[in-house]
């Protein structure tokens, strides 16, 4: 035996024994899989941070773009609409249980602890300013800043439309007017929608409609009504209906503007009714500078 | 026949030792290559993290010139800290916090001529919450009502 092996490794000194290419080979298919895992595992979390992150950049763009406009809206009471905010609340939201009690969708986005599950001790959020409180007449009470309030909504489908100042790019326009609302662009449902108008002469411009962004789920305005004891946010405002002249300002102080963004995978008409949504939101608020720079809102403002 | 009087072709053929070290050297380059991807997602992250704080700390300000009394109390409260108030973590984003302070944190020493470390300035900071982030490094520095 041992005589007969040894002239035949020395004959192939760089050949394997089938045991060692077994070997080699379940190594390297080892290796292999180890790296396939990896790699679908990178690729499926670099796909969703992709899509979170175009989702939340074209939320963000959609909000600070209808700030803009509506921190320029204008007290001119005799337009049509003026000032109009219509409150479209859905039955519906991203199906997820965000703040995990068990429930889904529970709340209104409406500024208020619907679900009753704020506790002062832990969710009231105040930053201390010297002697002074951020949201003063808001210490110890649930409002919008705070923890656990609208923290697990439904989708609304708000409107909004106001007029605005004259563009100073358009000579002769004494107004121009815009609107926000969702709805179809060019056959594709869920596009936030701008529309603008100018006048000119005594008449209005054929509007202009521009989509602000696509796969749109929610679109919420919140207004600060100042007119009241105590200022706080409501969820329509019509100012056609509000006093004129007098104390009241016809205009919202301050405008809270959320709109969320399908971030999913699947195309949004191919998710069923039940699946849960992939959204991003952004938020922000705005106040009218034409309001909080109006001799009348001195007399509204809050006290601390 | 001649195999056993030249050893050159020992040397031509890869013994299964050489192998696998090559194995693992490439095992090593194809580790680097997927350490290099959570960098990446990392960036996209921190795109989305900056977006939110700026836009975090612009509601904040309008909320101050809102609520704003007659006499600009709560501004000019702000206005005059030079030690930020206690951080307060976002209900919309528990990794970030805001503070509100009359200094920048960025350019703390005020060389005059600079507006963005000029004192006096009421500023809302962003930064990391401490839960998320012990160190709570500083994202974003908005000055208003200047």
């Amino acid at each position: 035996m041992n005589s007969g092996k040894r002239p035949r490794q020395s004959q192939r000194p760089g050949g394997w024994t089938l045991v060692e290419l077994l070997v080699a080979v379940a190594v390297i298919s080892i290796f292999l899989l180890g790296v396939v895992a990896a790699f679908t595992q990178i690729l499926r979390a670099s796909d969703r941070s992709e899509r979170m992150m175009e989702a939340y950049q074209n939320a963000r763009a959609a909000v600070e773009t209808i700030g803009r406009f509506v921190k320029a809206a204008r007290i001119e009471p005799g337009m049509n609409p003026h000032f109009l905010g219509i409150n479209v609340p859905t039955s519906s939201g991203d199906r997820v249980d965000n703040d995990k009690d068990g429930r889904v969708d529970e709340e209104r986005p409406d500024g208020f602890d619907d679900d009753g599950d704020w506790a002062a001790a832990r969710d009231d959020r105040h930053a201390q300013i010297g002697g002074m409180y951020e949201r003063p007449r808001f210490v110890g009470v649930a409002d919008l800043g705070d923890e656990h309030v609208d923290e697990d909504c439904v989708f609304n489908l708000d409107h909004l439309a106001m007029t605005l100042y004259p563009d100073p790019g358009v000579p002769g326009s004494q107004v121009q007017m815009t609107s926000f609302s969702i709805g179809v662009w060019e056959g594709e449902n869920n596009v936030l929608l701008q529309l603008l108008q100018r006048s000119i002469g005594s008449g209005m411009s054929t509007p202009e409609i521009a989509p602000l962004a696509h796969n749109v789920l929610s679109l919420n305005f919140l207004y600060w009504d100042a007119n009241v004891p105590q200022p706080y946010w409501v969820e329509q405002w019509d100012a056609a209906s509000r006093p004129k002249p007098g104390p009241g300002i016809e205009l919202p102080a301050s405008v809270y503007i959320s709109v969320t963004v399908y971030a999913g995978r699947k195309s949004l008409d191919q998710v069923g009714p039940n699946e849960l949504l992939e959204t991003m939101t952004a938020s922000t608020i705005v106040n009218i500078e034409s309001v909080i720079h109006d001799p009348r809102y001195e007399s509204v403002r809050t006290s601390p | 026949m001649s195999g056993t009087s030249s050893p050159a072709p020992k040397s031509t053929a890869y013994s299964f030792l050489e192998v696998l070290v090559s194995l693992v050297i490439l095992l090593g380059g194809i580790l680097a290559i997927l350490a290099y991807f959570p960098n990446a997602l990392r960036a996209n992250d921190r795109a989305v993290v900056l977006s939110e704080a700026a836009l975090l700390a612009q509601r904040k300000a309008e909320e101050i010139r809102r609520d704003g009394d007659r006499g600009r109390l709560l501004i000019r409260q702000i206005q005059t800290l030079t030690i930020p108030t206690s951080p307060i973590v976002f209900p919309e984003n528990s990794t970030l916090a805001y503070r509100f302070c009359g200094v920048s944190l960025f350019h703390p020493t005020d060389d005059r001529g600079d507006p963005r470390d000029r004192h006096g300035v009421a500023r809302i900071i962003v930064q990391y919450s401490q839960g998320y982030r012990p160190d709570g490094r500083i994202l974003y520095e908005l000055r208003f009502d200047e």
